[in-house]
């Protein structure tokens, strides 16, 4: 008898726990990890991402420049090159956010097609600025998204200036042979246009 | 429907063409019974188009009253008057009364698909709609299965009148205005022609009303009305 | 059937002959239009399908589309070549999977010769990630191998272990052929559908060798060097024209471009080729819609005609809306008589049209194939060329009011006065 009782309760615990883990709360998990910002952005379970959000909210890459009293050396002094320098490293170490990772998220850029067949664009990179604009470097690997559409045809994406909201679930890429993660990839479920209202 | 013994009924009645014209039809008064068989002797341009325009409510008089079995024509819409004169006159034109790609019965049955009531006259008695147009075109003497069930522009001339005859029977109207159906006829044919529709007529209870300038004709009808001598209006005047 | 239709058919039986030449102009223009729209989109997913799975295409600094044209399409020449070291140097950079490096400028009788690697046959892809497949043979191991896009082949007729001579410069017809080094044919490939087709691919070291006597693109006198004897020569390319990237991630994609945009020693151009397409599409923009404007042109032209026969019609058969009319008629009834048949005119011609467009697509495909590259797709019709048929139709029908209209008047204004 008591080892009966005992089995139903590890049972019982068992399924607790699968219950709590699953997916069907979102709002549970954020609580969960400790980042109550997230909640008030979700709605029906897809999380709504501004592109800071994919940069952790601990990492600082400016810190270089204050270190280094940036501000107060003149343009033309070699060292404030090398700092200079040291900022963008920095920046493009663009480490990832790893809460957002299986989440359903819902954010909008620009379409930078990479696999179309003249109709269709299925994989493309999601950008927060249009144009590569020689001036400015491009941007760094936490602030660009590489997209697949896993549902064909959703994605008539035919001018590379589309805005779009691509709404799918966001994975950290991983790279073989390499320490870290390369950046994010969406499986797009649902491709829409921008239409701008909300700014 | 009023049961008058009056089928046409015409008083004071004046039209014109257009509006500010003298008229091109004056008629104190014209009286048609139910029945009846009459002949209206017209030269062109007496006003007889006019007169059959007027008597099928394709145009309204602007002055006096018109009645066609008991109904003021230019009292309903021309919606109404087309539906009226669908419903109770049949038409027989001098020439081209057909529509050449259709079969003699397929002619004789046109009515019946405007006007539900000849429609439903059809059907009341039991009968099915392609029986009933062979049954009026064998009294018109036309009887061979192959030519009414060709293209009418096979047809005679005289054939070909006598399936207008039988179209404008059909569904029992209450009145037939025939307009010179003889004009194109062979001499000896016009007496036959004239014999089967009145016999026609007859069995139906059908008004005729028939204008022609041809007076030989004349002994074949009941009463006479010559247009010239009614129609008040002088011809060819412009206001 | 109600009257009106069955009065419109009837008619319309009687009057056959005009008719089906109303319906054959309308098949024609409808034709013409549903054929240039997909003419135009089998085009783009023709050259759309020609590259997949590469990040970068790198040439020496050019125009994003003359890069591409050049050196994925063979269209075209590039102005400058990359040197070696260069390209060594970027191909080694960290972020980089994989490159193909490819170098242009010869011909055999009017196909173009690529030289390149074996990555090529390895990493190319075309048409959503599909590889390179060999029909005969393997990729090239001898000096003088050769491996034959499935067209060439099959055009000249060339077999496995076949001798060919390549010349020097893109033209068809060349005074200044490589007679002494001729190549063999070590490998076929399968049919691509891309311009990998009508390419003959030898090693990077082959193209050294046979121009290893030639400088300034003629050969020098008293200089002649044995096929046998290039095979102990250094072969080391010193330039290559272009070469592919492929990237461990995508999304570095933007920052190796820069890196090789940036690059000092030499003036280079990275393009992504997605992006590149989109410039070309743009560029065709103006074009194709030209064509399209021609298109509706001649649908309008068919529709008028159908007009234009109606309208004609319409004066022989005020006797017939006369009779009509004495019969009980309503003058909207007459009118759309006019419109109804204007419908069917302009609906069974649409249809006829398609088919006309399957029988013309059928007929045409073999030649298109083999002498554009263009492979015409029998599929059903898409939802696009759905709405182009409708829009066809739907002006036929506003097309069908004008004699509608016409109709409706006439039938009121003669009521039953025949005319004899």
């Amino acid at each position: 008898m008591k080892r009966f009782f005992l089995f139903l309760t590890i049972i019982a615990v068992l399924a607790s726990i699968k219950v709590a883990t699953s997916r069907l709360s979102f709002n549970s998990l954020s609580a969960a990890s400790g980042s109550p910002k997230w909640e008030n952005k979700t709605h029906n379970g897809i999380l709504e991402l501004k592109w800071k959000d994919l940069i952790p909210t601990d990492f600082h890459p400016e810190d270089v420049l204050e270190k280094n009293n940036y501000s107060q050396l003149d343009d033309l002094d070699p060292r404030a090159q090398e700092i200079l320098q040291e900022y963008f490293d920095e920046v493009n170490r663009a480490p990832t956010v790893k809460e957002l990772s299986g989440r359903m998220v819902k954010i909008p850029g620009y379409v930078v097609p990479l696999e179309s067949d003249g109709k269709v664009t299925s994989e493309f990179l999601l950008v927060p600025s249009f144009g590569a604009c020689r001036h400015v470097p491009p941007p760094p690997a936490n602030q660009i998204i590489h997209v697949r559409a896993v549902v064909k045809g959703t994605v008539a994406a035919r001018k590379w200036y589309d805005v779009v909201w691509v709404v799918g679930k966001l994975t950290l890429e991983r790279l073989e042979n390499d320490i870290g993660n390369a950046g994010y990839t969406i499986d797009a479920e649902r491709i829409e246009p921008y239409i701008e209202q909300e700014l | 429907m009023n049961s008058t013994e009056q089928v046409i009924d015409i008083t004071n009645m004046e039209f014109s063409w257009r509006s500010g014209d003298h008229p091109t039809l004056a008629i104190q008064a014209m009286n048609v019974s139910r029945g009846e068989r009459l002949f209206i002797k017209g030269a062109s341009g007496s006003g007889k188009s006019t007169l059959l325009s007027l008597l099928g409510g394709v145009v309204v008089q602007q002055q006096g009253s018109l009645h066609v079995l008991g109904q003021a024509l230019n009292k309903m819409g021309s919606v109404g008057r087309d539906r009226f004169r669908a419903d109770h006159v049949g038409f027989i034109f001098q020439m081209f009364n057909l529509l050449p790609y259709l079969s003699p019965i397929e002619n004789v049955l046109l009515p019946c698909r405007f006007s539900s009531l000849r429609r439903g006259n059809v059907l009341k008695h039991g009968k099915n709609m392609e029986a009933e147009a062979r049954r009026i075109l064998g009294h018109l003497d036309l009887t061979d299965n192959k030519q009414l069930n060709s293209p009418s522009i096979e047809l005679s001339v005289g054939q070909q009148q006598r399936v207008a005859a039988a179209r404008a029977l059909v569904g029992e109207p209450e009145l037939v205005i025939a307009d010179e159906p003889t004009s194109a006829l062979d001499w000896d044919r016009r007496q036959a022609f004239l014999e089967l529709l009145e016999h026609e007529c007859t069995n139906q209870g059908t008004t005729l009303v028939f204008v022609s300038h041809d007076a030989s004709l004349e002994s074949m009808f009941d009463r006479t009305i010559d247009l010239s001598k009614i129609n008040h209006a002088t011809p060819g005047q412009k206001g | 059937m109600p009257i009106i239709l069955h009065l419109t058919w009837k008619s319309l039986m009687n009057r056959r002959a005009t008719v089906i030449l109303t319906l054959l102009s309308i098949a024609l223009s409808t034709a013409l239009l549903l054929g240039v729209e997909r003419v135009r989109t089998e085009a783009r997913g023709s050259f759309a399908n020609t590259i997949s799975g590469t990040d970068l295409v790198v040439g020496a600094r050019s125009g994003t589309v003359q890069l591409l044209l050049y050196s994925v399409f063979h269209i075209g020449n590039a102005t400058n070549n990359i040197s070696w070291e260069s390209y060594q140097k970027l191909a080694s950079h960290p972020k980089v999977a994989w490159t193909i490096p490819l170098s242009l400028g010869d011909s055999h009788r009017g196909y173009r010769v690529l030289g390149t690697s074996t990555e090529f046959f390895q990493h190319y892809q075309y048409a959503r990630r599909r590889n390179l497949e060999f029909a005969y043979g393997v990729p090239f191991n001898d000096l003088y191998d050769a491996v034959l896009g499935a067209e060439v082949a099959e055009k000249l007729g060339y077999q496995l272990g076949q001798d060919m001579v390549v010349s020097h410069g893109a033209g068809k017809v060349s005074f200044t052929k490589h007679t002494d080094k001729p190549f063999r044919v070590a490998g076929i490939l399968k049919r691509t559908g891309t311009p990998v087709d009508r390419t003959v691919h030898v090693s990077l070291a082959a193209i050294e060798a046979i121009h290893i006597d030639w400088r300034s693109g003629a050969p020098l006198p008293g200089m002649n060097v044995s096929a046998e004897k290039t095979r102990n020569m250094d072969l080391t390319p010193r330039t290559v024209t272009a070469f592919l990237v492929g990237l461990k991630s995508r999304i570095a994609v933007f920052q190796v471009q820069r890196v090789i945009n940036d690059y000092a020693q030499e003036p280079l151009s990275a393009v992504l080729p997605g992006v590149a397409l989109q410039e070309l599409w743009n560029m065709m923009g103006v074009a194709e819609n030209a064509l399209l404007v021609v298109s509706w042109a001649v649908v309008l032209v068919g529709l008028t005609g159908m007009l234009t026969a109606i309208l004609a019609s319409l004066n022989e058969r005020r006797r017939e809306m006369a009779i009509l009319r004495s019969i009980g008629a309503r003058p909207w009834q007459i009118s759309l008589l006019l419109a109804g048949e204007a419908s069917i005119l302009a609906t069974f011609g649409a249809l006829f049209g398609v088919c006309l467009l399957y029988g013309a697509i059928l007929a045409v495909r073999p030649i298109a194939e083999t002498s554009f590259g263009l492979s015409l797709g029998i599929g059903l019709l898409t939802s696009h060329e759905w709405m182009l048929l409708g829009l066809v139709i739907s002006a036929g029908l506003i097309v069908g009011i004008v004699p509608a209209w016409r109709a409706y008047r006439l039938s009121l204004a003669d009521g039953m006065t025949i005319r004899i």
